[in-house]
């Protein structure tokens, strides 16, 4: 049995990649539960895994069963048990880099700059990807010609001042909704404001993409694999964010914009859940026989 | 040959357990095992006889008190060593293939419970997977009161299905302990399904072939519902995943 820790349930992007995963193992034969404090589930998105409690798990762990976490707070508790441990990377915090000079340690990454930074510190990791849950597609929902939503959690002065600046367009902004509430905002949204800087992979404008929202992004780290600027998205420092809405949004770049917004739906395909659990499946067959 | 055990639990309504019965043989006929069913008639007022079943190797247990659905079940369950146990509502009536189909959906060691796809009699659906809301909506039946054909179905995994028509590992039924008896009548279940996942037990649903399920037809059942859903609600809240509807943040 695999055993996925995770610290809690809060509204994060690690929470869900890390049971999107344990579903797809699941799926692909590799028994897996998912174990937080108290055995509280997200209630934010969708998900059939089972969980247990990160408790009751540590303390009826059998020697044959395996560990995975995510985040680097979660080895130090989980760093004395005896049995393997996998380090599911999905962020290049320098606080990670303990867990990569630990030999004992398996590696996975989840997208490519992730692989480079540890591959820099000596680790050859599994790269297995990362996926946009199927909810956020966009099929035909009528779209709000004018409207930019954004998540307020960082980056909120960026938006403030590409407010000002753009007073005709409506503001939506996400917070505190789950996922099918945050896929409609986003399906029913024309663009959306990623104003996170230095964002790991920022999922979030990848499913915006999905959503048939044209991005308008400050520079991220991992995002850049699927950030092509002036391609499917606009990519631009944080001052020039707001003068950056105010071209994309003129009347004379319809047409462009809705070649941009194609082309960030044909990148979003790209990270479909069948795909990831697709590329999984061979992986399970090679580098992650281990874990069957 | 491997055996099945199909148990019914069953509290009067002797010409529907009559046809229930005959029709999981009927069904049972179709597979590959060696069959045997086990009635617990829990605390009948005209207490059934071997003479009322057209299949004299039935098994009848009898309380004469009323046991809940678990402990029923459990007892029923030591009466044999069969590699697989049918849970099957007295009014739950099986149409020829879906035993065979259930069994046939037990393809992998690790998938331990399987369920039916069950329709009211008036062709909408009873059971088709169970799926779980977030907060207090707690677990409920996918798609019910649709009709099949208009709903999307597919092998899925679930986090439980429900024991009105349950095939379940005996391996799996003992390693759990059975059924929790802490539950008066209802949620006993999908409760055994929860912790059968927590121990990596995968749970399915077989909706190749919808039989009947015409549902809490016996007498006082409904009461129990209330007492068994605060134990669950109790003991799972907020400890399994959503699948269903989330929450409204």
């Amino acid at each position: 049995m695999l055993y996925y820790f995770i610290p809690d349930k809060s509204i994060f992007g690690g929470i869900k990649v890390g049971f999107q995963l344990a579903e797809m193992l699941n799926d692909l034969g590799v028994p897996c539960v998912v174990a937080t404090p108290g055995a509280l589930a997200p209630q934010w998105f969708a998900s059939s895994v089972p969980v247990v409690s990160s408790e009751w798990a540590q303390q009826n762990l059998e020697p044959h069963d395996r560990v995975m976490f995510s985040l680097p707070h979660d080895y130090e508790r989980l760093s004395h048990l005896s049995q393997d441990l996998i380090f599911h990377c999905n962020g290049t915090d320098p606080l990670i880099d303990p867990i990569l000079a630990d030999k004992s340690v398996r590696h996975l990454s989840c997208w490519a700059q992730a692989s480079s930074y540890m591959r820099a510190r000596g680790v050859e990791p599994t790269e297995i990807g990362i996926s946009v849950s199927d909810c956020f597609f966009y099929a035909g929902t009528p779209k709000r010609e004018a409207t930019a939503c954004y998540m307020s959690r960082r980056g909120l002065d960026i938006v403030e001042r590409t407010k000002a600046e753009n007073p005709d367009i409506e503001y939506c902004a996400i917070e505190e909704m789950n996922e099918q509430q945050v896929a409609q905002v986003m399906q029913t949204s024309s663009y959306y404001l990623a104003t996170s800087e230095g964002e790991w992979f920022g999922l979030p404008a990848l499913e915006a993409m999905a959503a048939g929202c044209i991005v308008v992004s400050v520079p991220v780290l991992g995002g850049m694999e699927y950030l092509e600027n002036e391609a499917n998205c606009i990519v631009t420092e944080c001052a020039r964010m707001p003068s950056a809405l105010s071209e994309l949004t003129c009347p004379e770049t319809h047409a462009e914009r809705f070649a941009m917004r194609q082309r960030a739906l044909a990148t979003a395909y790209n990270y479909r859940a069948s795909l990831q659990k697709q590329r999984l499946r061979e992986l399970l067959r090679g580098p992650l026989e281990y874990l069957h | 040959m491997e055996q099945l055990q199909i148990i019914v639990v069953s509290k009067g309504l002797l010409g529907l357990l009559r046809t229930c019965v005959e029709m999981a043989a009927h069904s049972a006929r179709t597979c590959a095992v060696e069959t045997n069913i086990t009635v617990v008639d829990n605390s009948s007022e005209h207490p059934y006889c071997e003479t009322d079943f057209v299949d004299d190797s039935l098994d009848l247990i009898r309380f004469d008190t009323p046991q809940g659905f678990a402990a029923s079940c459990n007892a029923a369950a030591k009466c044999s060593k069969s590699t697989f146990i049918l849970l099957l509502n007295n009014d739950v009536l099986l149409l020829p293939q879906t035993l065979r189909g259930m069994l046939d959906s037990l393809t992998e060691e690790r998938i331990g419970i399987c369920g039916a796809g069950l329709l009211f009699p008036d062709g909408t659906i009873q059971h088709a997977g169970v799926v779980f809301g977030a907060g207090e909506s707690g677990p409920y039946h996918q798609s019910r009161g649709k009709i099949p054909e208009q709903c999307a179905m597919s092998m899925r995994a679930f986090q439980a299905v429900t024991g009105a028509c349950m095939l379940i590992r005996r391996s799996v039924f003992e390693r759990l302990g059975g059924l929790d008896e802490s539950y008066p009548f209802g949620l006993e279940d999908i409760d055994f399904c929860l912790r059968a996942g927590q121990h990596g037990v995968r749970t399915v649903c077989f909706t190749g072939e919808y039989s009947l399920h015409f549902e809490s037809m016996t007498e006082g059942r409904i009461e129990l519902d209330v007492p068994s859903r605060e134990i669950f609600m109790r003991r799972w809240g907020g400890k399994h995943s959503v699948d269903g509807d989330l929450a409204a943040l």
